[in-house]
C-alpha cells in the first residue's frame, strides 16, 4: 500500500493533541480521536498539501505519520482490484508517482472494426473522486462517432450519470462496450453517425484502416 | 478532399465544444451554490421562509402556507440544493432525534452497521465500492453518543466530508430497499422505468439527483421511521397545508421535513 509520502506530501511529526502542526500547512487534531492512543486524525485547516488535497479534508495519520485521503484511499483500492480482478481485454495503472493520473490500454474488441489494435487511454482523477467523475480521454486516435479528435467520449457514466457504485474497471468496461456498440443518436461526431447509418460497410472499413494506421 | 476533412474536424470541434460549454455551465452553477449555501445552515425562524415570497403576488399561498407552519414549528434549517436536500435534511433530523433516545440510536446503529451484507448481496454493489462511505457512516453513529449539537453541527457542515460520505451511503440504503422488493415498488416509478437496478443506478446513485416519492418511502422504512413532510408547493389550501407521513406510524423517531417544489428542509415542531 502506498502512502501519501509518494505522492510528495510532507510527513510530521505530532507533539500533542493541542499543537497545530507545521509544515508547509497547518492541521488540527479531532477531538474525537483517542490520540495517542490510537494514529490521530487530522483536519487540514490552511495551505494545501496538494491540488488533490482540499482544505477541510480530513486526513488519517498512517504509520510513521503521513498522511491518507478518503479520495487515495478508494483510488489504490482500485487498484489492488484492478490487480486481482483485472477486466477482459482492458489494463490501467498510474503513470509513474501521480496516484491521481493513470494510463489505461484497451484492446479492440473481437467482434468490432477495432480488433487487433491497442488503444491508450489517459486517466485523471480528481480531489472529490469518487463523488465526481474522472476525467478520461484517448489518447490513440480512433474512427468512433462518439470520440472525437482530441479523444473526447461522449458517455453518460462520465458525466451526469457518474456515480461513486462505479470504478474504473466498470468505466474501462463501458468504453469497450461503446467501441462494439457505438451510439449513432447522441452522437460527438456526426458525420461518423451518419455514416453508421447510412453505410456501416464503408464506417467499418475506415474504423478498421485508423486502426491498423494509429493502434497497431 | 483536404478541405473536406479540416471542415469535419472544426464541426467535431464546435459539437465537442458546446459539450465542454455545458459542463462548464454546470460547474459554474454548481460552484456558485457551493459558495453561497452552507451544506445545512443554523436554526432560522420559520418567518424567514417568507422573505423569500415577499412582494410576490402570485405567491399568496406560499405566503399563507408559511403563516400555517409556523403555528405548529418554531424553526427551520436550510439545507444546499444540490440534489442531495432530502437525504442531508433525513440525516441531520435523524441524528438530532438519535442523539435524544438511547434505544432508537442503537437499533439504527446495529441496522446500518448490519447493512452491508445486503448493500453487496442484495443491492448489487462492490463491496470495493461501498466501504470507504460504509466505514463513515457506521463511525458517524456511532460518535454521535458523544457528540455535542455544535460538534454535530460542525460535523455535518463540514465540505467534502462526513455528510457527503453518508448521504451517499443512503442513497445506496435507499437503493438496496427498492431492490429487495421489486414488484412493490416498479408500478411507483416515474417515467416509464422498467426495472428498478436501471432507475437506481440513473436517479438514485449519482450524486445529484434529487430524491423522488418512491425514495423517500423506501428510506423511511428502511430505517423504520416515521417521516412527516409538510408540502409549502403554493397550492390553494383551506386550513391546513398537505401533509404525507411515510415509514411505520408507531416509530419512536418522527422525524419533520418540509417540501418545497424541487426541495427539502428540516423542520422543529414548537415545545
Amino acid at each position: 500500500m502506498r502512502s501519501l509520502e509518494d505522492n510528495r506530501i510532507p510527513t510530521c511529526v505530532p507533539a500533542s493533541t493541542e499543537s497545530t502542526y507545521t509544515l508547509w500547512n497547518k492541521f488540527k487534531v479531532d477531538p474525537a480521536c483517542d490520540f495517542p492512543g490510537h494514529p490521530p486524525k487530522v483536519i487540514l485547516t490552511s495551505g494545501t498539501l496538494s491540488p488533490h488535497i482540499p482544505l477541510g479534508s480530513r486526513l488519517q495519520l498512517q504509520t510513521h505519520y503521513t498522511f491518507t485521503t478518503m479520495s487515495l484511499k478508494r483510488i489504490n483500492k482500485e487498484l489492488v482490484d484492478l490487480g486481482k480482478d483485472p477486466p477482459a481485454n482492458c489494463s490501467a495503472g498510474p503513470v509513474g508517482d501521480d496516484m491521481f493520473h493513470w494510463q489505461a490500454t484497451i484492446m479492440g474488441p473481437d467482434d468490432s472494426p477495432y480488433a487487433g489494435g491497442v488503444f491508450f487511454l489517459d486517466i485523471h482523477f480528481p480531489a472529490d473522486y469518487p463523488f465526481k467523475p474522472p476525467k478520461v480521454h484517448f489518447t490513440t486516435r480512433i474512427y468512433h462517432c462518439n470520440i472525437n479528435s482530441n479523444g473526447g467520449i461522449c458517455l453518460d457514466i462520465l458525466k451526469d450519470q457518474w456515480s461513486p457504485a462505479l470504478t474504473i474497471s466498470k468505466v474501462l468496461l463501458s468504453i469497450c462496450s461503446l467501441l462494439t456498440d457505438p451510439n449513432p443518436d447522441d452522437p460527438l461526431v456526426p458525420d461518423i453517425a451518419q455514416l453508421l447509418k447510412s453505410d456501416r460497410a464503408r464506417h467499418d472499413s475506415t474504423a478498421r484502416e485508423w486502426t491498423s494506421k494509429y493502434a497497431m | 478532399m483536404a478541405d473536406e476533412s479540416q471542415s469535419k474536424d472544426e464541426d467535431n470541434t464546435s459539437n465537442f465544444q458546446k459539450v465542454q460549454q455545458t459542463q462548464a455551465q454546470l460547474e459554474a452553477i454548481e460552484k456558485e451554490i457551493r459558495e453561497n449555501q452552507p451544506l445545512t445552515s443554523e436554526l432560522k425562524p420559520i418567518a424567514t421562509l417568507k422573505a423569500v415570497y415577499n412582494g410576490d403576488d402570485n405567491a399568496k399561498f406560499f405566503v399563507s402556507g408559511v403563516d400555517y407552519l409556523s403555528t405548529l414549528y418554531q424553526s427551520t434549517r436550510m439545507t444546499r440544493g444540490d440534489g442531495s436536500c432530502y437525504y442531508r435534511s433525513f440525516l441531520y433530523s435523524l441524528s438530532e432525534h438519535l442523539m435524544k433516545n438511547e434505544a432508537e440510536l442503537t437499533r439504527i446503529t446495529k441496522y446500518v452497521k448490519e447493512s452491508n451484507s445486503a448493500v453487496i448481496n442484495v443491492g448489487g454493489y462492490d463491496e470495493m465500492a461501498i466501504d470507504i462511505f460504509y466505514e463513515a457512516i457506521v463511525e458517524f453513529f456511532e460518535e454521535l453518543p458523544k457528540m455535542t449539537p455544535e460538534k454535530l453541527h460542525e460535523e455535518l457542515t463540514q465540505e467534502n466530508a462526513t455528510s457527503d460520505y453518508c448521504t451517499w451511503y443512503l442513497r445506496v440504503l435507499t437503493a438496496t430497499f427498492l431492490k429487495s422488493d421489486p414488484s412493490r415498488f416498479l408500478p411507483y416509478l416515474e417515467d416509464g422505468y422498467m426495472d428498478i437496478a436501471t432507475y437506481c443506478q440513473t436517479q438514485i446513485e449519482p450524486m445529484g439527483k434529487e430524491c423522488t416519492m418512491v425514495s423517500v418511502l423506501a428510506l423511511a422504512e428502511a430505517f423504520q421511521v416515521r417521516v412527516q413532510i409538510e408540502y409549502l408547493d403554493g397550492r390553494p389550501f383551506e386550513d391546513k397545508l398537505t401533509r404525507h407521513e411515510f415509514g411505520p406510524e408507531e416509530s419512536l423517531t418522527k422525524l419533520s421535513l418540509l417540501y418545497r417544489p424541487g426541495h427539502y428542509d428540516v423542520l422543529y415542531a414548537t415545545a
